[in-house]
């Protein structure tokens, strides 16, 4: 945009300098120049007290070689030349105009002498320009004396090339220039601009792709800081979990074999031997018991249940796991099937009893419901969208909140005299076996699990049947 | 008018006294124009000049620069004067320098309405 307004001025120059050469070699005269002069100097002249200060001002102020007011006679009545003051002078240009009181001026040999300050500055036969102008209301005219060769040389001689041609040239020049070099420039700063932005782009490319390749570096980070998590936790565990073989397995054993020795070594009495006796009895049960939950464990996780689920009367299945119906449950239990496996809900039932009473608590109730009774803090397994429920409620002292995320997870247990580890594990693997789920709500004064299972309940049942 | 006369008379006889030294091509003065040669050689010229027009005229030089190198005095119709000029190589610019209001109060600048005439001076 400055460019062009720049070339613009540039042209406008080089036309303003034709104009200008052409106006000023031109034919020009000087007519319009006397004829303002001349009137100027007449009105100095008026105003002025006398002739001989009119014509001092008028040469003052006009730059003419002398001014004289000459009487229709030809007698000079006041001039700034002494030579001409009270002469009379009788050349053809005073006869040309002041015969007939008109404007005239002529360039010739003047006949007469001009004097200027005292000092005659053009002797007789100098060309001078004399104009010659009426003065108005007056039997007078006033004479102005030019010196011709100056008053030509303010004009150019044909063809010649201007000054201020020449200067509009050289402005137009400059403009031009100044416009190339704003257009260069802003050509240069256009391709420097493309250029950037291109450089722009191609940095938020690789600043995107290097976003992206930082973003996957966190991601496996993350997943070599969880895999080195698991990792260890499964280290952990198997720590425990030789500890806890050690532990729980090496007990009662060790004390079914320091029962048989001290049977075999010493003379116990009759009541001491029985007492020694059930108890190696039970030291054997409860090992027996934990051997049958880990290979249980290894068995579900290897083989699944190994057995076919199947539709099961709802009152069939409560008997089989000493559940009993609330009120509202009891009314249409009879409509109700399961589609379950009695066998292994009830060793889900009883592993939450059995669980319940190794923690603290002295009444546990089993109970059937139609409906979800608890606000689970904890669930796992898929709940069915037709389900029954069977809850497992104690009044112990409730599971430690920071150990109930983990509470179905294998090996874990909330004390190292607690057990194996396996026994909410092994409910909640046999629970999504069955299809079902196992939820916890628990609290300082009881805990409640709740196992839902598929159901079948009104006309679904009779099409079942 | 009589004093125009007498003027006009003065000045045919200021003219007849040199007409014997007129030679080379003259100048013809007419409205508007210079009608003559259009160059002449350097050095000393004689030029001759004749109003064949209706006004009276003058025949005024100046070079390049505007500077007046000769001038004629006034030249009433059908009159003839002449000039002795000593011109350089260059050129020249003959002009009627004649000013004058006329009977119908307008202003004719004979140099304005045509009378002006380049001349090259060949060395």
């Amino acid at each position: 945009m400055v460019s062009v307004v720049t070339w613009a001025l540039a042209g406008a120059c080089l036309i303003a300098a034709i104009v200008h050469q052409n106006s000023a070699t031109a034919p020009i005269g000087e007519g319009e120049v006397f004829v303002g002069e001349a009137a100027r100097a007449n009105a100095l002249i008026a105003e002025s007290p006398s002739l001989e200060e009119g014509v001092r001002r008028a040469r003052n102020d006009l730059a003419v070689e002398a001014v004289s007011v000459v009487a229709g006679d030809g007698r000079v009545l006041a001039s700034t030349s002494a030579t001409l003051d009270g002469t009379v002078i009788t050349n053809s240009l005073l006869a040309y105009g002041l015969g007939d009181s008109r404007f005239a001026a002529l360039a010739s040999p003047t006949p007469y002498s001009i004097e200027i300050d005292g000092i005659e500055e053009w002797p007789r036969g100098s060309i001078l320009y004399e104009v010659l102008a009426p003065r108005p209301d007056a039997e007078a005219a006033v004479l102005l004396h030019y010196d011709v060769s100056e008053l030509l040389s303010r004009r150019a001689g044909p063809g010649e090339i201007q000054s201020l041609t020449i200067q509009l040239l050289a402005l137009g020049g400059v403009f031009a220039l100044l416009g190339t070099a704003v257009f260069v420039g802003h050509t240069r700063a256009v391709r420097r601009h493309r250029e950037v932005t291109i450089e722009s782009q191609l940095l938020r490319e690789q600043s995107r792709r290097l976003e992206s390749a930082n973003a996957e570096l966190a991601e496996a980070r993350q997943r070599a800081e969880n895999a080195l998590a698991l990792a260890e936790e499964k280290m952990r565990i198997r720590s425990e979990f030789v500890l806890m073989i050690n532990h729980e397995l090496r007990t009662p054993l060790t004390s079914v074999v320091t029962g048989a020795e001290l049977m075999r070594d010493s003379g116990l009495g009759e009541d001491d031997r029985q007492e020694l006796i059930d108890s190696m009895v039970a030291h054997g049960k409860r090992l027996n018991e934990m051997i049958d939950q880990i290979l249980a464990v290894a068995t579900i996780e290897n083989r699944g249940l190994g057995y076919e689920l199947v539709k099961t009367p709802l009152r069939d299945a409560c008997e089989s796991v000493g559940a009993v119906f609330d009120e509202e449950t009891r009314d249409y239990a009879g409509r109700v099937l399961v589609r379950t496996d009695v066998k292994t809900l009830s060793l889900i039932i009883a592993s939450l009893s059995d669980n319940a009473r190794t923690h603290g608590a002295h009444d546990v109730v089993v109970r059937c419901v139609g409906r979800s009774v608890i606000r689970p803090m904890l669930e796992v397994g898929d709940r069915p969208k037709e389900a029954m429920y069977f809850t497992v409620s104690d009044d112990g002292p409730g599971i430690d909140p920071h150990f109930l995320p983990r509470a179905f997870e294998k090996f874990e247990k909330n004390s190292f005299n607690s057990g194996t580890g396996l026994g909410l594990y092994m409910v909640q693997l046999m629970v999504v076996a069955l299809g079902g789920s196992v939820a916890v709500e628990t609290s300082p004064s009881g805990t409640t699990f709740q196992i839902a299972i598929p159901a079948l309940i009104g006309d679904r049942v009779m099409e079942a049947v | 008018m009589r004093a125009r006369r007498l003027g006009t008379l003065a000045l045919v006889l200021a003219l007849c006294g040199c007409a014997g030294a007129t030679t080379g091509d003259g100048y013809e003065l007419t409205e508007f124009s210079i009608g003559g040669p259009g160059s002449l050689d350097a050095g000393g010229n004689t030029i001759a000049v004749s109003n064949d027009g209706k006004y009276a005229h003058t025949l005024v030089i100046t070079d390049a620069s505007g500077q007046v190198v000769a001038a004629t005095s006034l030249v009433d119709p059908g009159e003839t004067a002449s000039l002795d000029v000593d011109l350089a190589p260059g050129q020249y610019n003959f002009t009627c320098r004649i000013v004058a209001e006329d009977p119908d109060g307008n202003i004719v600048d004979h140099y304005e309405a045509g009378m002006s005439s380049l001349v090259d001076v060949a060395g």
